[in-house]
């Protein structure tokens, strides 16, 4: 037996500091509340209903809905900055696979960086995953997850709205409050 | 530098799976002196940064890859290679962020055309898709072990893989050399003969192609066809990529016949689209989304390959059987395509 010396394998690098997400305050006036849609199925009316739900609960101004060509890339920056520049709330989602959850996740952290309240929404096999791609971007412990049970792409519509009204109370309370 | 650790040489595989570090299969002590050595082979400095993945935060540098490549089991110079497939892997079209994320699960699938590829005694002929050459295995491997460890794509970490596949431990191979007049695949996507090139596509395992007793070309292309236009395929309907593997006798076949690559594209691509009616009979359901808008052309047909040159085609495989293999890339073009990055430029710093 002897001794020897390896080298590590591993990504040493230590995760962006300073992030956090965006304050939380009490929605007292009219906001533009954005969808980032990733366009899997299903997510367009799953954001929709939750949508719908929140214009009952906190003063939505308008909703605004940008669609995203591919769920398999986050926003890039420039559209992040002019997101933000006209949103006052973001629920990015429907993150239902693993490459689509971690891009909404992602695109929810742009818009924190930029300080506009966001949560993402993902079907329950993706926390764990989600979790570990948030402390990889600098925002470990990141908690403005909404989850919703899993699959959502092979729902019937009145199934979807029915999961939408019962998680909508959740997205409110993720954008309003930490 | 690398974080160094010492541990016991006989506790080298215990230690390494007890850290999550192997694909579950013993490793190579990455040891500082065969790092070194695997980096001697390039002119890259150790902090050279082979690419970043701006979704993880995280980059690659030329030193985390040679360790990774000293586990897998490389020879030192089997790095240039390495090192040109990483750089492939990292470019922004192939997406690794979601490749090694997806539920999919897909492997990348590694082909190199070249002279190295002789230099270094990789196997493109008698079970180059199966194991039994270090080469193939190992720069396959150090590929996979480079997406674990610096991109954290492990399970329970940043791979969400539902079922994965067999090519995910490692998938690589040579392109034999096609008959005359077909040129070699690097020299058709615009590389230069002495050249070098690998070629990085997300892909399923391989599909295996059987076609024993017609000789026509015609007939193995309609056999192929039917591989690729496959309701059980995600892109089919959508467009996709995917790779052929000729095996000699139906390239023969299709050669001797005076079947150009451009026309074996181009047939394949239109004899692998599919109704919609298809797919839905075979309880797949169609699309209307941004990004995979499944809306038939004029013809009423939906695109299993995205076009002809989506098709890429190589020769490959031994003598003695009318084999051929389909390897879909797993998702739609718009979530990954395939990229080619010649060896020389990527070691000289220019990949354009």
């Amino acid at each position: 037996m002897s001794i020897i010396m390896v080298l590590s394998p591993e990504y040493e690098k230590v995760a962006p500091e300073g992030m956090r997400p965006a304050e939380r305050r009490a929605v007292d006036e009219p906001v533009v509340l954005t969808l980032v849609d990733n366009c899997k199925p299903n997510a367009r009316a799953i954001l929709n209903y939750i949508a719908a739900e929140l214009e009952r609960l906190l003063p939505i101004e308008r909703v605004d809905v940008h669609a995203k060509g591919t769920s398999a890339a986050p926003i890039d920056e420039q559209t992040a900055s002019d997101l933000a520049t006209r949103s006052g709330l973001v629920i990015a989602g429907v993150g239902d696979c693993g490459g689509c959850s971690a891009c909404s996740l992602q695109d929810a952290i742009q818009l924190e960086r930029l300080g506009v309240p966001a949560v993402v929404v993902v079907t329950e096999p993706f926390v764990p995953m989600i979790a570990a791609f948030a402390t990889s971007l600098g925002m470990s412990g990141y908690s403005s997850i909404v989850v919703l049970p899993h699959p959502v792409s092979s729902l019937r519509d009145d199934e979807l709205r029915e999961i939408a009204v019962r998680a909508a109370p959740d997205v409110a309370r993720c954008l309003t409050t930490h | 530098m690398a974080a160094q650790v010492e541990i016991e040489d006989s506790n080298v595989y215990a230690y390494f799976l007890g850290r999550d570090w192997t694909d579950g299969l013993p490793v190579v002590a990455p040891t500082p002196e065969r790092v070194d050595a695997m980096l001697a082979t390039t002119p890259l400095d150790a902090d050279h940064v082979v690419g970043s993945i701006p979704e993880r935060s995280r980059s690659v540098t030329a030193e985390k890859l040679a360790i990774n490549a000293v586990m897998a089991g490389c020879a030192a110079e089997y790095f240039p290679v390495v090192v040109t497939a990483a750089a492939a892997a990292l470019d922004a079209a192939f997406n690794v962020n979601t490749v090694v994320t997806s539920t999919g699960g897909p492997a990348i699938c590694m082909v190199v055309s070249g002279p190295l590829a002789v230099d270094l005694g990789m196997n493109a002929k008698h079970n180059a898709l199966g194991g039994g050459n270090r080469a193939n295995a190992t720069i396959g491997r150090a590929i996979r072990l480079l997406m674990r460890n610096v991109l954290g794509a492990r399970v329970g970490e940043m791979d969400g893989s539902s079922l994965g596949n067999p090519g995910k431990v490692s998938l690589c191979f040579a392109e034999d050399p096609p008959p005359s007049p077909w040129s070699p695949v690097r020299v058709d996507l615009g590389f230069d003969i002495d050249e070098t090139t690998v070629t990085v596509l997300a892909s399923e395992a391989p599909h295996q192609i059987a076609n024993h007793l017609n000789g026509d070309p015609d007939g193995i292309m309609r056999t192929i066809a039917a591989a690729m236009r496959n309701p059980a395929q995600f892109a089919v309907g959508k467009g996709g990529q995917g790779l052929v593997v000729l095996g000699p006798e139906h390239a023969g076949a299709i050669i001797r016949a005076g079947w150009s690559r451009t026309r074996v594209q181009q047939e394949l691509w239109n004899r692998s689209r599919i109704r919609p009616e298809e797919l839905e009979d075979n309880g797949v359901r169609i699309e209307r989304s941004a990004q995979h808008a499944m809306t038939p052309d004029q013809d009423g047909l939906l695109n299993a390959m995205a076009s002809p040159d989506d098709v890429y085609v190589v020769t490959a495989g031994g003598h003695g059987g009318g084999w051929s293999a389909f390897l879909p890339v797993w998702a739609p073009i718009v979530h990954s395509r395939a990229v080619t990055c010649g060896v020389r430029r990527t070691i000289e710093g220019d990949r354009s």
